[in-house]
């Protein structure tokens, strides 16, 4: 995209993702001229996405900015015998990690238009209430500076945007509407895993998804091919880049460079941003100013943009007066086990997570533990959806022997995974790193990521409750059990500018204003008190961005 | 001559004068990085993972012609080619035979058990290994391996309207 002639910017948006993508339509749908700015290219579905070549297995999304390594890495922490239980492993190469410190596997994202909405498996969860109270009822991470009824209208509102498809009730959070489109249908495989569930007593519901069950607002249905995360060709999986976008593009307000990296904020004497300096997509730098300023980089990229910003005005960092910004970084905590059922279930097919078991999402719901987690089904989200992996990770061998066991086995395949709470800690944080810089000389982030016992009891939990499941779903032999124990794997990522009201206490207020940069927003994950019991925080991201939007113009108005 | 060295001596035969010379060339001629006939076993092992059974060859499904692009590019992965297909040879002349390629299927396949059990550091036991995840790799991104698993081919733009029901059989 180029720019267009210089014109009025009354707000600058950082970032395309959930958080501001949605902040970008909504102050452009409220008649303000939005300038957003995307690190990342734009993606075109039916040109970049691979899913119709017969080697569609053989890549992942198709990244045009590589992220393997775009962060840094603390060393991680060394690996316990008595976690043994909680060691990767698959049939044919045994143990993944084979070292003694737990390896950094990737903080799993993309740069460009959309953000890491474009490989999302779109889960468009709400927070678990009680979930939002966890320094006040248990005493860990913090309490949230609002209530589930404050946001509940803006889940709607962003339900309605990139088409959420589920069940019109969920008796752990309230709706004030049904979700605008119904339940997808449950896939063969999940059903049996379903059958299993139910067995232990556990419930087992379709999932809420951003995935269209019918043809909804310019945008087709669903047809069930697995693979959201290689990208959706068909546009019915709702990436901000086929949401928001085109949403705050028809109002005319809103002005998108894309392959434009901003280099750093700057902080003025009278404790607000005074310009963003970015560099375009011809290397040229440039500095734009705006009566306000909405960060959305992520949990991991935004605390690296604000500390790489300090000056004489900030000189720890912008909106660091607390210390905290970087600091209380939560991940994702995870586990799946996949494993062999004896029938043929065709296990390919369906939508990923298409299901879900809520009964643990509470945060006192696991015994001795604290913090919640929740399972679905894994088989898309494990990548054994397809005969290469299904060969190299499930069946091995060779000769004649493979090709037996791969006809035999191809699609029999089943998976349950977990994703659960981790809680801050001291040892988990993003600083800058103090000697690697990227190509513009911006130092890197630097991950520092710790699971306390408490995490790695909750992970416990999770491994032994997935393994239960599939044994009761009739599966007779795992093939492959991956946990976030001994490999880093993080997709979400929370917390590292919390809001709050102390100020000595959190970064941002409950608007996501910056307590003392007031153009400053922050509008993505890194706002996060607490990180949920394992509810994908996409759709949480949206509706606390719009309602930042709105209090932020109210406040104008 | 067995079956098996029949369908690649043919299929050698019909590559070469269809014009796909560069990958019989790689295998039976001097190999243009340097020594002779260096990958000259490469193909034969491939077959030897992925024979010609319930789908085609390793070698029938273009495989090994992959792995050589992939060397011509890679410098260490080459010299992991290089160094298992000299250890592929050198096994084969304990059968009083000078190439793994010539040996009998027996054999070929006694020799790559060995290189399955070999230790976990050993060279052959990582040539094995490297070679088997990339034979995988592209084998079964080629259609002509999907018929005998009942595998219909990419996601889209079908996608999988049955997803509900038992899988057809």
């Amino acid at each position: 995209m180029t720019a267009k002639s210089q014109r009025q910017i009354d707000a600058i948006v950082i970032g395309s993702g959930a958080g501001g993508g949605a902040a970008a339509w909504r102050l452009a749908a409220r008649g303000v001229q939005v300038l957003l700015l995307e690190e990342g290219p734009a993606f075109d579905p039916a040109e970049d996405y691979t899913l119709h070549r017969n080697d569609w297995e053989q890549s992942h999304f198709p990244e045009k900015i590589a992220t393997r390594y775009r962060q840094s890495v603390a060393p991680l922490q060394y690996l316990e015998e008595r976690w043994d239980d909680l060691r990767s492993w698959n049939h044919v190469r045994g143990r993944l990690v084979k070292q003694s410190r737990r390896y950094f596997g990737r903080y799993n994202h993309v740069v460009g238009l959309g953000g890491s909405t474009l490989h999302y498996t779109g889960e468009a969860h709400r927070m678990l209430a009680a979930a939002m109270r966890m320094k006040s009822r248990f005493d860990v991470a913090a309490d949230w500076p609002m209530n589930y009824a404050d946001l509940e209208p803006y889940y709607g509102l962003a339900e309605s945007i990139i088409g959420v498809a589920g069940p019109a009730h969920d008796p752990n959070r309230e709706r004030s509407a049904a979700p605008p489109l119904a339940a997808h249908g449950q896939s063969f495989a999940s059903k049996i895993l379903g059958m299993g569930a139910k067995h232990l007593g556990l419930s087992w519901q379709p999932n809420h998804l951003a995935a269209l069950s019918e043809p909804f607002d310019g945008r087709l249905g669903c047809n069930y091919c697995g693979n959201c995360t290689r990208g959706c060709p068909r546009r019915d999986k709702g990436s901000v880049d086929v949401t928001y976008i085109p949403k705050a593009m028809a109002t005319g307000n809103c002005e998108i460079l894309t392959q434009t990296k901003v280099l750093r904020l700057v902080a003025g004497g009278n404790d607000r941003i005074t310009a963003v300096v970015y560099k375009d997509s011809a290397g040229d730098e440039h500095s734009v100013s705006a009566p306000h300023v909405v960060v959305a980089c992520g949990a991991v990229e935004t605390p690296r943009l604000l500390l790489a910003s300090a000056n004489r005005h900030a000189p720890d960092g912008i909106a660091n007066e607390s210390g905290l910004v970087g600091k209380n970084f939560m991940e994702t905590l995870s586990w799946y086990s996949a494993g062999l059922h004896p029938d043929r279930l065709g296990s390919h097919r369906g939508l990923p997570s298409d299901s879900i078991c809520w009964d643990f999402n509470a945060p006192d719901a696991i015994a001795n533990v604290i913090g919640g987690c929740r399972f679905t089904p894994y088989m898309a989200e494990a990548d054994l959806i397809g005969p290469i992996n299904y060969a190299q990770r499930i069946v091995g061998g060779w000769g004649k022997q493979h090709q037996r066991e791969m006809r035999d086995n191809f699609g029999r395949v089943l998976a349950v995974g977990s994703i659960g709470e981790h809680l801050p800690n001291a040892r988990s944080y993003i600083d800058l790193d103090p000697k690697v810089v990227d190509e513009d000389g911006v130092p890197r982030a630097r991950i520092h990521s710790y699971l306390t016992d408490t995490d790695l009891g909750r992970l416990s939990f999770m491994a032994k409750t997935c393994r239960d499941i599939l044994d009761a779903a009739g599966v007779s032999e795992l093939r492959e059990e991956v946990g976030t124990y001994d490999v880093f794997h993080a997709t979400h990522v929370f917390g590292t500018c919390r809001m709050g009201i102390d100020q000595t206490q959190s970064v941002v207020d409950a608007d996501g204003r910056s307590h003392r940069w007031g153009n400053l927003y922050i509008t993505d994950a890194s706002t996060f008190p607490s990180s949920g019991g394992g509810e994908a925080p996409s759709l949480t991201i949206q509706a606390l961005a719009i309602r930042s939007i709105d209090r932020l113009l109210n406040k104008r108005d | 001559m067995n079956r098996r060295q029949y369908v690649k001596t043919w299929f050698l035969a019909l590559y070469a004068a269809c014009g796909g010379r560069a990958w019989a060339n790689a295998v039976a001629q001097p190999s243009p990085h340097g020594e002779r006939g260096e990958f000259y076993s490469l193909g034969a092992f491939v077959d030897t993972l992925i024979p010609a059974y319930l789908g085609p060859s390793g070698s029938e499904a273009g495989v090994p012609t992959r792995l050589l692009a992939r060397a011509a590019q890679d410098e260490n992965f080459r010299h992991m080619l290089r160094a298992g297909c000299d250890w592929l040879d050198h096994g084969a002349r304990r059968f009083g035979i000078d190439r793994f390629a010539k040996l009998s299927d027996d054999a070929q396949i006694q020799i790559v058990c060995e290189a399955e059990a070999a230790a976990a550091a050993s060279l052959e036991r990582k040539f094995f290994e490297r070679v088997r995840h990339d034979v995988f790799h592209h084998y079964y991104a080629n259609a002509a391996s999907w018929p005998y698993i009942s595998h219909r081919g990419p996601p889209q733009p079908v996608g999988y309207p049955d997803y509900a029901s038992p899988p057809q059989q």
